[in-house]
C-alpha cells in the first residue's frame, strides 16, 4: 500500500480502526512551524509519522512510514496501525504504573527546540505565531528540519554524525525482515547476516527491546537509531508460546553495512 | 464526511511531499479549506497540539498526533 492511501484510511477512519481512534484524542499536523522538537522527533523525512502518547507527554509508541505515493509501503499498513493502537492502549491502560518501561521511548535532549531555531529556517521563516495554519510560503515542511540540521553541521565545520546522515535505519539492514502488518514481528531472516548470528527465526515476536514495549516497527528502529554502537540490544522475543532472550548485535558500522 | 476527503488529503499530503510539489502556487488557499473542511468534520483537531493536550487531559485518553 502506498502511503497517501494509508494516510486516507487513517482520515477516514477505516472502519477497521475507527472504534480504536475513538479512543483517543486525534490531532492531525500539517505543519511544522513551531514543531516541539524537544517532544517529536523522528526522521523527519517521513511521508507519515504518528505518535501515541499521554496528556503529560510521555510517549506510548511511534509509527511511521517514509514511503512515497506510488511506492509500496515497507513498514505500514492499516493491520499493523491498528495493533499499535492497540497497543498503546494497553499501554495507557498501565499508566503510570509501567512508567519505567516507557523512559527509553522519551525524547532526547536536543540542541533546537523548535524548528525556526536552526538558523537556516530562521532566517528564512522568522519566528512561529502560533497554534493553526499559517500562510502559504510561511509553511515549514518536515524534510526541511531534516535539511536544516545537515547545514547546521556544515556551517559549524564538524563532522556529520552517521546518525544524522543515515537515521532510522530499517532492521533489514541488519538482516532482520518485519512483517508490515504486524507490531514488530520477524517476517524473514536474511542468511549470514547480524541478525541470523544472532538467532532470530520466522515468526519471532519481539515484545520488547532495551526494555521497551515494542508496539512498530518504527519503536524498533527508534531503538536501534539511538543505540550507541557497536552495542548488543537486549531483545525480549515470543517464540512458539515461549519468551526468550535474544540480542540484537549492531557493529560500529551497522547503518552503512547491509547485513 | 468522504465527500470532503479529497481537498483534505490532497492539501495534508503537502507538507512531507515532494519539493516540486510544496512550491506550486495554491497550496495556501488549499491549505486554508483543508482546515475548514477538517473542522467541519470534527474528527480531527486540525494543526493545534495545544487544544489536543487540553482535550486529552480533560477526557483521559490517550493522544494520537499524526504528522503529515
Amino acid at each position: 500500500m502506498d502511503c497517501q492511501s494509508f494516510d486516507e484510511q487513517v482520515v477516514r477512519r477505516d472502519p477497521k480502526v475507527q472504534k480504536l481512534l475513538d479512543q483517543f484524542v486525534c490531532v492531525r499536523i500539517v505543519q511544522a512551524n513551531g514543531m516541539d522538537l524537544t517532544l517529536f522527533q523522528f526522521d523527519y523525512d517521513l511521508t507519515f509519522a504518528a505518535f501515541m502518547l499521554n496528556a503529560d507527554r510521555t510517549i506510548y509508541g511511534r509509527y511511521a512510514s517514509r514511503t512515497g505515493r506510488r511506492q509500496t509501503s515497507q513498514g505500514t499498513g492499516i493491520e499493523s496501525f491498528g495493533k499499535a493502537l492497540t497497543a498503546a492502549l494497553e499501554l495507557h491502560r498501565g499508566y503510570p504504573a509501567n512508567k519505567s518501561s516507557l523512559a527509553g521511548k522519551q525524547p532526547l535532549p536536543v540542541s533546537h527546540k523548535i524548528p525556526e531555531d536552526y538558523p537556516t529556517l530562521a532566517a528564512r521563516f522568522g519566528r512561529p505565531a502560533g497554534a493553526g495554519v499559517v500562510a502559504d510560503r510561511n509553511c515549514i515542511h518536515c524534510h526541511q528540519i531534516s535539511q536544516a540540521q545537515k547545514k547546521d553541521f556544515e556551517g559549524a565545520k564538524r563532522d556529520m554524525p552517521l546518525q544524522l546522515k543515515l537515521p532510522y535505519p530499517m532492521p533489514e539492514i541488519f538482516g532482520l525482515g518485519l512483517d508490515p502488518k504486524e507490531k514488530a514481528k520477524v517476517s524473514r531472516v536474511w542468511d549470514g547476516t547480524s541478525a541470523a548470528r544472532d538467532g532470530f527465526k520466522v515468526g519471532d515476536e519481539i515484545l520488547t527491546l532495551d526494555g521497551q514495549p515494542m508496539i512498530s516497527i518504527a519503536d524498533v528502529q527508534w531503538v536501534t537509531h539511538n543505540a550507541k554502537p557497536p552495542a548488543q540490544l537486549k531483545a525480549e522475543v515470543l517464540r512458539a508460546g515461549k519468551r526468550i532472550t535474544l540480542p540484537i548485535t549492531l557493529a560500529s558500522d551497522w547503518r552503512k553495512a547491509p547485513r | 464526511m468522504p465527500a470532503r476527503l479529497p481537498a483534505l488529503l490532497a492539501t495534508a499530503t503537502l507538507l512531507v511531499a515532494a519539493p516540486q510539489l510544496i512550491a506550486q502556487e495554491g497550496r495556501g488557499g488549499l491549505l486554508a479549506a483543508d482546515r475548514a473542511e477538517a473542522a467541519a468534520a470534527g474528527h480531527w483537531i486540525y494543526n493545534d497540539l495545544p487544544k489536543g493536550f487540553a482535550d486529552a487531559q480533560r477526557t483521559g485518553k490517550p493522544m494520537l498526533v499524526v504528522f503529515r
